[in-house]
C-alpha cells in the first residue's frame, strides 16, 4: 500500500477527482458527474500512468471508491506523501450561552436554531463530505467545508447565520433590520444573541485545522453540546 | 513521369509528417493552467446565445469541454452552476399562469437514502431554508401542474414533500399523486415543507431532484 494524502489543490479545502467508471472528458464537461474529495483525505495510491493518478479512498463517506486525478504536471502530484492527520479534535458548543470552543481557543460566537437546537450530548464529528452552498465567500475560503454531526441525518458544525438545527458559526451578527433577514424568526437567527460581545471565529483557522484531525476513518473529532 | 511520381510521393511523405507533428503537439500540448481555464470559461460563456436550457446546457457542455479536466475547480464550479441553472428551466412549476423555477435542482448518478441526490456538491435540501431567497410556494390543496420545457418528459415524475423539520434527523418524505401531465395538489399543511419532483432522464440515466420551498396559507 502507498498511503498518500490529498493536497489544497486551490485553498478552498476540496479537489475534484474522477471515479473510476467515467471517463475524465465525461468530467471535465460535466463537473457535477466528478466526486470532490477534502483536503487530508486518506487514500492508497494504486498507479501512475499517462499523467493520472489512480487510488483507491481509504477513510470517509466514499471509502473503498476508486478514482483519479490528473497530475499537475509530470513530477507533481495532487497527493502528497507528508503526513497531513492530527489527533482528533474536541469541539464545545454551549446552546444557552450561543458560545463555542475548539481545542484551547475561544469562546466564539455560535448557536443552533432555538426551537429546533441540535441535542445535547456528544457526538462524532464526520470527516468533511461534500462541498456545500457557497453563501459566505466574504467570509471565509473554507465555509463550504461542513462537518457532519452525528451519522445520520443533515445536522452539521458550519459557518452561518441561520440556523435550522445544526451547530452554526456565526461569521457575523445577524441583524433583523437587515433586509436579507426580512421574514426570519428570531430562533432561526438566535436573537436575541446571549452573549454579543463574544468574538467571531475565523472559520478558516477551525476548518483547516479540523479538517488535519482524526478519530478513525470516519471521523476527525467530537461535538460536546452542552445547555 | 518520374517527376510527377516523385511529387506525388514527397506530398503524401509530407502530409504524413505534417500530421504526424500535429499529432505529436496535441499529444504534447500542455493543460490550461487554472487562471486559462476562467479566462477561456468566462469568454466563451458569455457568447452563449439565449434559448432552450437543453441547448444551453450542450453549449456549456462544449465549453467545458475545451476547458479540460480542472481538479483545482478554477472553473468547474462555475460550469456546475451554469449548467444546474439551466436544468432548474427544465421542469418549473405552472400556478396561475406563472411559470415558478424551482429553488434548487440536484443532478445525481443514484439517489440514496432520504431521497438524497449527491453529486460532486451536497444535496442540501434540508437545508435549503436557510439559504434561499429565491421563490417560495403555498400550500393550498389547489391543484398545480409541472410544466417542462419542450421535448422534455414528465413520464418518469414522482413527486413527494415533507416538512422541514423532518429533514435534519430522519425525512419524512409523503409521495404525492401526479398525473401523466403533470398534474398534482400540494396539500394544506400546517408548517415549513419542500416539495420535491425526480425524475429519471432516460439515456443518461441521471437523476434530477427539483425542489421548491412551500409555507403554510396564512
Amino acid at each position: 500500500m502507498q498511503v498518500r494524502f490529498l493536497s489544497d489543490a486551490n485553498s478552498n479545502g476540496w479537489t475534484l477527482a474522477v471515479p473510476d467508471d467515467l471517463d475524465p472528458s465525461v468530467v471535465a464537461r460535466n463537473p457535477g458527474r466528478g466526486i470532490s474529495l477534502p483536503w487530508c483525505l486518506k487514500v492508497d495510491l494504486l498507479k501512475t500512468e499517462s499523467g493520472r493518478d489512480y487510488f483507491q479512498i481509504l477513510e470517509g463517506p466514499r471509502k473503498g471508491t476508486r478514482a483519479s486525478i490528473r497530475r499537475k504536471a509530470a513530477d507533481t502530484s495532487f497527493l502528497t506523501v507528508a503526513t497531513l492527520h492530527q489527533a482528533a479534535g474536541i469541539v464545545k458548543l454551549s446552546r444557552v450561552k450561543q458560545q463555542l470552543w475548539y481545542g484551547g481557543k475561544g469562546p466564539y460566537s455560535a448557536f443552533s436554531e432555538l426551537t429546533n437546537p441540535v441535542p445535547t450530548g456528544v457526538r462524532d464529528l464526520e470527516i468533511p463530505d461534500f462541498p456545500h452552498p457557497d453563501y459566505y465567500p466574504e467570509s471565509s475560503k473554507y465555509q463550504s467545508v461542513w462537518f457532519r454531526i452525528g451519522h445520520s441525518g443533515d445536522r452539521y458544525l458550519h459557518l452561518g447565520t441561520i440556523s435550522h438545527g445544526c451547530a452554526t458559526v456565526r461569521p457575523w451578527m445577524p441583524s433583523k433590520s437587515d433586509g436579507r433577514f426580512a421574514g426570519r424568526s428570531d430562533s432561526e437567527l438566535g436573537l436575541p444573541a446571549a452573549n454579543p460581545t463574544t468574538p467571531f471565529a475565523k472559520w478558516d483557522d477551525i476548518c483547516r485545522d479540523l479538517m488535519h484531525c482524526r478519530k478513525n476513518d470516519v471521523s476527525v473529532g467530537t461535538l460536546h453540546v452542552i445547555d | 513521369m518520374l517527376s510527377i511520381r516523385f511529387s506525388w510521393l514527397l506530398l503524401a511523405a509530407l502530409t504524413t509528417l505534417g500530421c504526424q507533428a500535429s499529432r505529436e503537439t496535441l499529444k504534447s500540448a500542455k493543460p490550461l493552467d487554472c487562471q486559462q481555464r476562467l479566462a477561456l470559461w468566462e469568454s466563451e460563456f458569455s457568447k452563449i446565445p439565449p434559448g432552450l436550457a437543453s441547448a444551453r446546457i450542450r453549449a456549456i457542455e462544449a465549453i467545458a469541454g475545451r476547458v479540460g479536466e480542472d481538479p483545482e475547480q478554477c472553473a468547474s464550479e462555475k460550469i456546475r452552476v451554469a449548467i444546474q441553472a439551466e436544468r432548474a428551466r427544465l421542469v418549473m412549476l405552472r400556478i396561475d399562469q406563472e411559470n415558478i423555477p424551482s429553488t434548487a435542482v440536484y443532478t445525481c448518478d443514484a439517489l440514496s437514502e432520504g431521497l438524497k441526490c449527491n453529486s460532486s456538491v451536497a444535496d442540501d435540501t434540508a437545508h435549503l431554508g436557510e439559504f434561499a431567497v429565491g421563490p417560495v410556494i403555498l400550500a393550498t390543496g389547489k391543484p398545480l401542474r409541472f410544466e417542462p420545457e419542450a421535448g422534455f418528459s414528465l413520464a418518469t415524475i414522482r413527486v413527494y414533500m415533507a416538512a422541514r423539520r423532518t429533514l435534519m434527523n430522519d425525512p419524512s418524505y409523503l409521495e404525492l399523486a401526479a398525473g401523466k401531465d403533470g398534474s398534482f395538489a400540494v396539500p394544506k399543511m400546517k408548517e415549513e415543507s419542500v416539495v420535491v419532483a425526480i425524475l429519471k432522464e432516460p439515456g443518461s440515466g441521471v437523476y434530477d431532484k427539483f425542489v421548491w420551498l412551500a409555507k403554510p396559507q396564512p
